[in-house]
């Protein structure tokens, strides 16, 4: 669990930080890496990496959240101001 | 209003969006340690019901905004741009938020009731941060207003903006009365003996406060049927069902007495 949370926690925040991905996937895949990691920091063998996974998950959720709203509505509004 | 950085423009919606990610995360945290819960749960119950709670908010948004022919020739098209345009309805994000919720209960082998004197309580007060970002970035409207109050926007933010006019500060009102409702549901938790009591003053709380607000927003755009608009209709249901719930449950207890 701790490898899964890590592995989507890292792809979460990587699809989220690309410009030509689809953020919502990274946003999903950070949820995912945060649930994962929360479940298994409660194993003492895999705390370490489920622990990453969770920073890891709440970077790339914060970051989606912020980029797809955001960045979206500013450029539609800029858009239309210019 | 908007920052700009290197040229690009960052809304303050979802700064606050962001914001309101990581406050609830460490409200959550924080109410769940005064009530011995493990960080690790209240992480998964957070999770679960963000996630549904962004999904949710954003097909209600949809629904009320596109027709459904727009929405399939869009979706034939390959053109999936709606999701991250326009903004988000609360009361989709608070319904399908409870099922993530749920969810995440689930996987914690917890009830949600295990969590509901944790987390209630920290719905509203995110609620209200959220609604900063709105009162910024002009969205949630507000019916031409001069008043005491009146908020102006100088900028067009989509095509139902009053520009230069005076509108009511709906949203202003909306986080006074969020915050209200928080420290109802604070003092509330420490005193309530039924299980859900807590869940159900919320969710009729915020009900009535939503029914009685929709008046004043002036949102054509979201569509009205009969007399009232969609938000009403939904809020009207949900005081409806919950009290149907609540009655229910208080007919089964008294029965089981007897």
């Amino acid at each position: 669990m701790g490898i899964g949370a890590l592995v989507l926690g890292l792809v979460g925040l990587i699809v989220v930080l690309f410009p030509f991905l689809p953020t919502t996937l990274g946003i999903i895949l950070g949820i995912i890496g945060i649930v994962l990691g929360a479940l298994g920091r409660k194993d003492p063998k895999g705390k370490g990496l489920a622990t990453a996974g969770l920073v890891l998950g709440i970077i790339a959720v914060v970051f989606g959240v912020l980029w797809l709203i955001a960045c979206n509505m500013a450029a539609s509004t800029i858009s239309s101001i210019f | 209003m908007y920052i700009l950085i290197n040229g690009k423009g960052l809304s303050p919606y979802g700064i606050c969006m962001a914001l309101a990610v990581l406050t609830a995360m460490g409200l959550s945290i924080y109410r769940g340690k005064k009530n011995d819960i493990m960080m690790e749960d209240v992480l998964v119950v957070d999770a679960m019901s963000f996630g549904f709670a962004l999904a949710g908010a954003k097909i209600l948004y949809v629904a009320i905004s596109y027709s459904w022919t727009d929405l399939w020739n869009l979706i034939k098209k390959g053109d999936f741009s709606f999701i991250g345009k326009g903004g988000f309805v609360f009361l989709g994000g608070l319904l399908f938020g409870l099922v993530g919720a749920w969810l995440g209960a689930k996987l914690t082998k917890r009830t949600l009731f295990y969590y509901e004197s944790a987390l209630l309580a920290v719905i509203p007060i995110v609620h209200s941060i959220g609604r900063v970002g709105c009162l910024l970035s002009g969205c949630c409207y507000g019916r031409p207003y001069d008043g005491f109050g009146a908020v102006y926007y100088y900028t067009e933010v989509n095509g139902e903006r009053y520009v230069g006019q005076g509108v009511f500060p709906i949203q202003v009102v909306e986080i006074v009365c969020n915050l209200i409702l928080a420290t109802l549901l604070i003092f509330y938790t420490k005193k309530a003996r039924e299980k859900f009591a807590v869940l159900r003053l919320y969710l009729v709380g915020y009900s009535f406060v939503r029914f009685v607000l929709e008046f004043f927003r002036g949102d054509e755009h979201r569509g009205r049927f009969g007399l009232f608009y969609t938000s009403q209709w939904i809020s009207m249901g949900m005081i409806g069902v919950v009290l149907l719930i609540w009655s229910y449950s208080s007919y089964c207890k008294k029965a089981k007495k007897a």
